[in-house]
């Protein structure tokens, strides 16, 4: 996997890179801010971009800035914002796209979830934070989510954190089959037809979360 | 004629008046008495001078040249022709006798000038086209008594020759000086009539000429008839005339030219009272004396009057004084009348302080008379609104002290100046207690400000610490976090199994502090509330232990309001949670004109009181700091609703 590692803070940004060649992968190029990283990507057409949402110069939303850019110009291209805490408003219109995903800094600890999340991500998948999927869940406890049960709601948030059924099966310590079951509820009490595809429903249920943002 | 030509003219003019009294009290000495022509002459150059200070300010002013026309007049054919026939007769001089007759004449024409000078004041025009005919009428009068006394043989008593050798048998000298002396009767009453008529039609500062005008008459009235009816019998009498003219006109230059500095109706108030007292004084020492006189030797009847008159000085002039106030100046009598009711009024609670300034323009008839209250160097009106109190024209500041202190300070118009020292200083109370007043709004305006000031430093204060959470102490745990990794993976399990427990033990622990620095910079300022109050308080609401239901958040608002109403709403949520045991709580909001209307209800215990416990009480503050309120509703049973009110113009 080619990555470009775009980090403001020094000490973070090697630690990043280092992560990420430890795992025998390929760190194409890495920024202190967003300067020039259009002209980097075209340069090294990586697979993934991991971005920190807060730089220079406003340290507010700079890396969902860039990410909006680059996304615009290559829907392909994976891009993986990190961040100290969620700031859900700067990025609800990035969440439904293919290949994009949000989490915090420190799931890098876990560094084989991470790198696995920045693979889905790099392969048009989603990897959102659980607590950006619980604030975003949290934002509509007045609409149709308000109808979902506690446990569909578990299964609604492993779902936008782009985890097959199977995933989800073993995290919550469930069966394939129960979980087919809650799927199959949510999507009905959501109105969103189901589909085979994975990606489809998560893509779903984040862009109706958008829509009645 | 330019300014300066006027001014060297009257200038020139006083030096001839000067001359020729100076010329005629020195021809006198040494064949008469002095003492009148020097009484005449002082009259004479003050009439020239008070005439020459109205040219010198005003050009054009008629007043002044005619007063200064017609104390040339007299200088020259009253004093000088007097003393040149005096001196004359007894060094043989030619032409003596006939300068007497010309002077003991010059009345006639002389008296023309008081006519003028009554219908012509003191704008120097005629009331109306028809007073144009009272000086003809003068004229006409002068025609014929001009000659009906100076051809009279009657004169001849009056020349120091005893003889007049003009005295013509053929002239009806005497039917002449009849009709004539009746002509200008009627012209001087009609004069004085233009006055009156004037004065019912006056008003403001016309009005306040008048009466110096119409009191220095007065005076010539009193004292003229006086004179002449003791002209022989108490010869000192004779200088009465003398000491009175020189009043009118100086009358009239104060009026013209210095009326605004002086209170023409005190002037009167003084003079009448003064001379009623005098009068009642020396009547009762003269019935004193008389009454104690027919018993005992007459030193001790006078010392008897004395003690008597001594005694009742103060009592009868306060008296007097009072009844002419009343009469005299009504306008001062009323205006502290006002005041007085209106400190009563005060006293018993039925008036604000604040309303003195109305009272006082009551008082002095004066819509535009404005109060200021000195507290530190600035100036504020009545309502504690800083202001700028400066002179106008017209207008001028007056200052109130109490003790060492200035207190007030009252622009009112000039003329005014005697009566508003007087209305304040009835009005003090009042005056002290509004400017009392005045400083406390101040001061806690003050207090309101540096309250706003504190609370919006401390949430600056809040959003710094929070950033540098954030972008320092977390960053840096997380590179700790991924250089302990990137040893365990350069380990490569070569290092016993202990090692790389304890390594995944620290990156664990360093996790748990990252998320420990989340919850506490979010505890500061949530980072959220820059996105504005709705995702702050969604996600407030996610982190709740109770169900919390967040209602209608308006759009976006200035960054201090949302910061407040986040932590009231924070405040708010917790003392729900702790002292409530409540199991739902709703945040609604609504927008009310320039309010931003936040309402907290919880199903709790209810009875929350904000003297127990600083947690209500630091709302109120939020709430006060941003000029709002907070109301605290909470019977026991019945859940708590607090509801804060924040403007947001």
């Amino acid at each position: 996997m080619r990555v470009i590692v775009v980090e403001d803070q020094a000490l973070l940004r090697d630690g990043l890179v280092r992560l990420f060649t430890d795992k025998n992968h390929d760190v194409v190029g890495s920024l202190g801010d967003t300067n020039g990283l259009v002209e980097l990507v075209t340069a090294t057409e990586p697979d993934l971009v991991v971005l920190d949402l807060r730089m220079p110069p406003t340290f507010t939303d700079e890396g969902a800035t860039a990410a909006r850019t680059l996304k615009a110009d290559r829907p392909q291209l994976g891009v993986l914002l990190l961040s100290q805490h969620v700031d859900r408003s700067s990025v609800v219109d990035l969440v439904a796209k293919p290949g994009f995903g949000y989490l915090l800094k420190d799931r890098v600890f876990e560094v084989d979830e991470f790198i696995d999340a920045a693979q889905r991500v790099a392969g048009g998948g989603s990897a959102l934070d659980p607590k950006v999927v619980s604030a975003l869940i949290a934002a509509h406890d007045e609409g149709p989510l308000a109808r979902l049960s506690a446990r569909e709601r578990d299964v609604l948030s492993l779902m936008a954190e782009g985890l097959t059924n199977n995933g989800i099966a073993s995290r919550l310590f469930l069966s394939a089959r129960t979980v087919e079951a809650h799927v199959a509820n949510l999507m009905t009490k959501l109105d969103i037809t189901d589909s085979d595809e994975r990606h489809r429903r998560v893509l779903a249920v984040l862009s109706y979360l958008r829509a009645t943002h | 004629m330019s300014h300066a030509a006027a001014r060297s003219l009257v200038a020139a003019v006083v030096v001839v008046v000067v001359a020729l009294e100076v010329a005629a009290v020195a021809l006198v000495a040494g064949v008469a008495p002095i003492g009148q022509p020097v009484l005449y002459a002082v009259s004479a150059v003050v009439q020239a001078v008070a005439g020459a200070t109205i040219v010198w300010n005003y050009p054009r002013h008629r007043i002044g040249w005619l007063l200064v026309a017609f104390a040339l007049f007299g200088a020259l054919f009253a004093d000088a022709a007097l003393s040149y026939g005096s001196r004359g007769y007894v060094e043989g001089w030619p032409g003596a006798t006939q300068a007497e007759v010309v002077s003991l004449t010059s009345w006639v024409v002389a008296g023309l000038g008081l006519d003028l000078l009554f219908l012509l004041f003191p704008d120097g025009r005629y009331l109306s086209r028809g007073w144009r005919w009272v000086p003809v009428v003068w004229f006409l009068g002068a025609v014929l008594a001009v000659p009906g006394w100076a051809l009279n043989p009657r004169l001849g008593k009056s020349l120091t020759g005893g003889v007049n050798p003009l005295a013509a048998d053929a002239f009806p000298v005497e039917p002449a000086f009849a009709v004539g002396t009746v002509l200008i009767c009627c012209s001087l009453v009609a004069s004085v009539v233009a006055v009156l008529v004037r004065f019912r039609g006056s008003r403001g500062v016309e009005r306040s000429q008048l009466k110096w005008v119409m009191l220095a008459g007065a005076l010539l009235v009193v004292v003229l008839p006086i004179s002449a009816a003791l002209w022989t019998a108490w010869p000192p009498i004779q200088y009465g005339p003398a000491l009175a003219l020189p009043l009118l006109p100086l009358a009239v230059c104060v009026a013209i030219v210095r009326q605004h500095l002086y209170d023409i109706d005190l002037v009167i108030s003084r003079t009448v009272a003064y001379g009623a007292l005098t009068g009642v004084l020396s009547a009762t020492y003269a019935a004193v004396v008389l009454a104690v006189g027919a018993f005992v030797s007459s030193p001790v009847a006078a010392a008897t009057g004395a003690l008597v008159v001594a005694v009742a000085f103060w009592p009868i002039r306060t008296r007097i004084q009072d009844a002419v106030d009343r009469r005299f100046r009504r306008a001062r009598h009323e205006s502290r009348q006002v005041v007085a009711e209106f400190v009563e009024r005060l006293r018993r609670g039925d008036a604000a302080a604040e309303t003195v300034e109305d009272a006082l323009r009551t008082a002095v008839h004066d819509e535009a008379l404005t109060l200021g209250f000195r507290s530190g160097a600035a100036t504020y009106d009545v309502r504690g609104r800083p202001q700028q109190l400066e002179p106008v024209p017209g207008r001028r500041i007056t200052s109130i002290d109490a003790g060492q202190q200035v207190i007030t300070l009252v622009r009112h118009r000039d003329a005014d100046a005697q009566l508003v020292g007087e209305v304040a200083d009835a009005g003090r109370l009042a005056l002290e207690i509004a400017s009392l007043q005045v400083e406390l709004r101040r001061r806690l305006e003050e207090l309101d400000t540096s309250r706003s000031r504190i609370v919006a430093v401390a949430d600056e204060e809040r959003r710094r610490l929070a950033r540098d959470l954030h972008d320092g102490a977390q960053q840096r745990l997380v590179s700790i976090g991924l250089d302990l990794r990137h040893a365990q993976h350069a380990l490569n399990g070569s290092a016993p199994a202990e090692v790389d427990r304890t390594l995944d033990g620290a990156v664990a622990e360093l996790g748990n502090a990252i998320d420990d620095l989340r919850e506490l910079a979010a505890g500061l300022r949530p980072a959220s509330l820059d996105q504005g109050l709705g995702s702050a308080l969604r996600e407030l609401a996610a982190r709740s232990p109770i169900p919390v239901e967040v209602r209608d958040v308006p759009d976006r608002f200035p960054r201090e309001l949302e910061a407040a109403a986040y932590f009231i709403a924070c405040e708010g949520l917790t003392n729900a949670v702790k002292h409530a045991s409540a199991d739902r709580v709703v945040l609604r909001f609504a927008r009310e004109q320039d309010h931003l209307i936040l309402a907290i209800s919880d199903d709790g215990s209810g009875g929350a009181d904000a003297r127990r416990g600083s947690g209500l009480l630091g709302l109120i503050d939020r709430a006060r700091a941003h000029g709002g309120s907070l109301t605290i509703d909470s019977a026991h049973g019945t859940g708590t609703q607090l509801t804060a009110r924040l403007p947001c113009e």
